[in-house]
């Protein structure tokens, strides 16, 4: 078995222990780049340049991946065409090597696949596009999701990754969209990558992290048209940006240089939402600074700005869109749905529903500061698609057929701009935003949300009734008069309510027409003498008038007795007979110890009820709106 | 961590349900009503006599 060796630098003959026999390249303290294997030598690859590496990982950090303990050796810090990515070496536990992808705030998981037939694979690669599939050995089928260019390297620290000579980056997506490989292709020599994205830093338990990037706000380049400096502390990670000075829109280009791209007309216009650069904004939870500004239009001229944002939060970048005093932050995601087919309208992704909702080619028409975006082709990445589920977007960008970049949106509230530390001019809100939504939940929330509250409610409502005093019929009979009987005195037997308080209630109805019915009732607690009195004419007078029948009063009533303390209990009830023409005869009574009152659980329950469905109507009208 | 977030932001809704829960658990085991128009009930909450309810008709 091979052990790990001390190396002496070729250049400044510093003696280094390496960490791993797995490593290719290390960083001497004199700032050389050695290459380790198959010999020792200084690296000569035209394509090692100097780059600074901004990460908030660093050498030594540790952390866990599939429960496995690893430590980070080192970067291999590349600059692709489109973007700027370190591959940590993770060694791992069990002497394995795999690499940690990241930047821009997120972060994959690369697993060397090996023992994989590439006979033909390099001519696959060459016809691979995002709307065909490619077969990839024993992996499988896949489809293309982006092609980038291979611009140049370093290394910091001591790296197990092999690139020497590479030149593309293939990242595919399986046809079930839930794997990512990744192909490096060096000329006929590819190497693949299983690829995993990381959720969350709490996923890789990480441990010796730094606390946030530091760039470099001293590092600065010479505009490439008045030259004057100009500082580029996000660069490699932003390749783009408007000379403060001049307004020359200035590009790193394949040449390792700054170039000029074209002169950036002085905004005329009224700039509808105000947020100078450098501005520290607090939106959905994380903190960002205003980096850059665009204005953007689409093929029917409908104009919109763009804030680039840099996430302290998580080393990210964001973009902060306006439009007509509406708002939302987008963010690249490096998990994504499957490239839907031409006019399909909706897309399941993360548990939702998106629904299409447009689709445009962008034009930028003015920057400031540090943009991602490229004036050059003024339609670089062609069609623009967006998905809604309000409050959130997807949306594809779709650049011909070898690149499609994926972004997540979430509406912002306005008044969460309103409510940051700098005062922000937004224009009035006009119309509704594109991912504005009803409320702030969605259907299946409310429903989730009130059906629990209503099964909570009942179960309270039917833990009380089973400790509450059971129902008991204390007095049921029909008393008669005649013409003799016209004042009727019932009393009850003596019942015991042996709560804590205790609801009586009394149901009186009559025969009564066309005459009325006196009733006093009390009823007196024996023990204490103390008395509850109550009283109601019971009157029903009907007829013919005109041809017209007509009624008044009623021949019921029902009287309740609330909050009675525990004791022994009679009711007393006196019933006078009405002196009218009319009749009547019986009186019955009804008297019930421990009855419930119906509307205290219904009265609670609609109360609780209405929240969900109030917003549940207001999604409703929302879309409704929306679509109309 | 979804739905962690999702009572997050329901909070006041929690406590809305949990308020009305708990005022008519309360109301049922005192004798009350939370219903606030009732006519045809004679409390005996406060301990004293109370007589209500007695509406006199128009006799003709």
């Amino acid at each position: 078995m091979e052990l790990p060796k001390t190396l002496t630098c070729p250049k400044c003959s510093a003696a280094y222990r390496q960490v791993s026999t797995e490593a290719m390249h290390y960083s001497c303290t004199c700032g050389q780049v050695n290459r380790i294997r198959p010999y020792l030598h200084a690296e000569n690859n035209q394509k090692l340049r100097k780059i600074p590496l901004y990460s908030r990982f660093q050498q030594d950090t540790t952390g866990r991946f599939r429960d496995q303990r690893f430590s980070l050796s080192g970067a291999l810090v590349v600059v692709f065409k489109n973007a700027s990515l370190n591959f940590w070496t993770m060694q791992l536990q069990d002497g394995t090597v795999k690499f940690l992808e990241e930047s821009y705030g997120f972060q994959t998981v690369l697993t060397p696949v090996t023992d994989i037939n590439t006979k033909g694979l390099y001519e696959r690669l060459g016809r691979a596009s995002t709307t065909k599939d490619t077969i990839i050995d024993r992996l499988g089928t896949f489809r293309l999701v982006q092609l980038d260019d291979f611009w140049g390297f370093d290394v910091k620290g001591e790296s197990a990754a092999e690139v020497i000579g590479a030149e593309e980056r293939f990242l595919f997506q399986s046809k079930n969209g839930e794997e990512y490989i990744e192909i490096w292709l060096a000329g006929k020599e590819c190497r693949i990558f299983k690829q995993e994205p990381v959720e969350s830093l709490e996923e890789l338990e990480l441990s010796g992290m730094r606390q946030s990037i530091a760039f470099n706000e001293k590092d600065y380049v010479d505009c490439a048209s008045c030259g004057k400096e100009v500082t580029i502390p996000y660069f490699p990670l932003v390749k783009n940006f408007v000379c403060p000075h001049c307004n020359t829109f200035n590009s790193f280009t394949e040449k390792w240089r700054w170039e000029k791209d074209r002169k950036v007309m002085r905004l005329t216009h009224n700039s509808a939402t105000k947020i100078p650069l450098g501005t520290q904004l607090h939106l959905l939870g994380d903190d960002f600074k205003v980096i850059g500004a665009t204005i953007k239009e689409d093929n029917e001229d409908a104009q919109w700005q763009e804030f680039t944002l840099y996430c302290e939060t998580d080393g990210g970048f964001a973009f902060l869109s306006a439009f007509n005093g509406n708002f939302m932050l987008v963010q690249e995601t490096m998990e994504f749905p499957l490239l839907p087919n031409p006019g399909q309208d909706f897309i399941y992704f993360d548990d939702r529903h998106y629904r299409f909702y447009n689709d445009y080619t962008v034009k930028l028409l003015w920057a400031e500061g540090y943009v991602f975006d490229d004036f050059a082709g003024n339609n670089r990445r062609g069609f623009a698609y967006d998905y809604i589920a309000p409050p959130y977007l997807i949306s594809l960008e779709r650049d011909g057929d070898k690149n499609n970049y994926w972004f997540k949106g979430e509406y912002v509230d306005r008044k969460e701009l309103l409510q940051q530390d700098t005062k922000i001019e937004l224009p009035k809100k006009v119309g509704l935003g594109t991912v504005e939504p009803g409320s702030k939940f969605s259907n299946q929330q409310l429903i989730v949300a009130g059906a629990l509250a209503v099964i909570l409610f009942i179960l309270v409502h039917l833990a009380i009734d089973l400790t509450g005093m059971p129902s008991k019929v204390v007095l049921s009979n029909n008393y008669s008069f005649s013409d003799t009987i016209k004042n009727i005195e019932i009393t009850s037997e003596p019942f015991d309510l042996n709560n804590f308080r205790t609801n009586v209630s009394v149901d009186i109805s009559s025969d009564v027409q066309n005459n009325w019915v006196s009733l006093d009732f009390s009823l007196v607690n024996t023990g204490t003498g103390q008395e509850y009195n109550a009283g109601k004419d019971l009157e029903y007078y009907s007829g013919n008038d005109g041809g017209e029948s007509w009624s008044e009063g009623s021949n019921s009533y029902d009287h309740l007795f609330t909050a009675l303390p525990k004791g022994k209990y009679v009711l007393n009830i006196e019933a006078e007979k009405g002196t009218d023409a009319g009749s009547v005869a019986t009186i019955y009574v009804k008297a019930q110890a421990g009855s419930k009152r119906a509307l205290n659980f219904w009265f609670p329950l609609l109360i609780i009820i209405s929240w969900p469905v109030i917003l549940m109507i207001r999604n409703y009208s929302t879309e409704q709106k929306r679509w109309a | 961590m979804k739905i962690l977030d999702t009572i997050k932001k329901m909070k006041w809704f929690i406590l809305f349900v949990l308020g009305i829960t708990g005022a008519k658990a309360g109301a049922d085991y005192m004798g009350f009503s939370i219903w606030p128009w009732q006519s045809n009930e004679t409390n005996a909450g406060g301990g004293s006599n109370a007589r209500t309810g007695r509406t006199y008709f128009y006799h003709k």
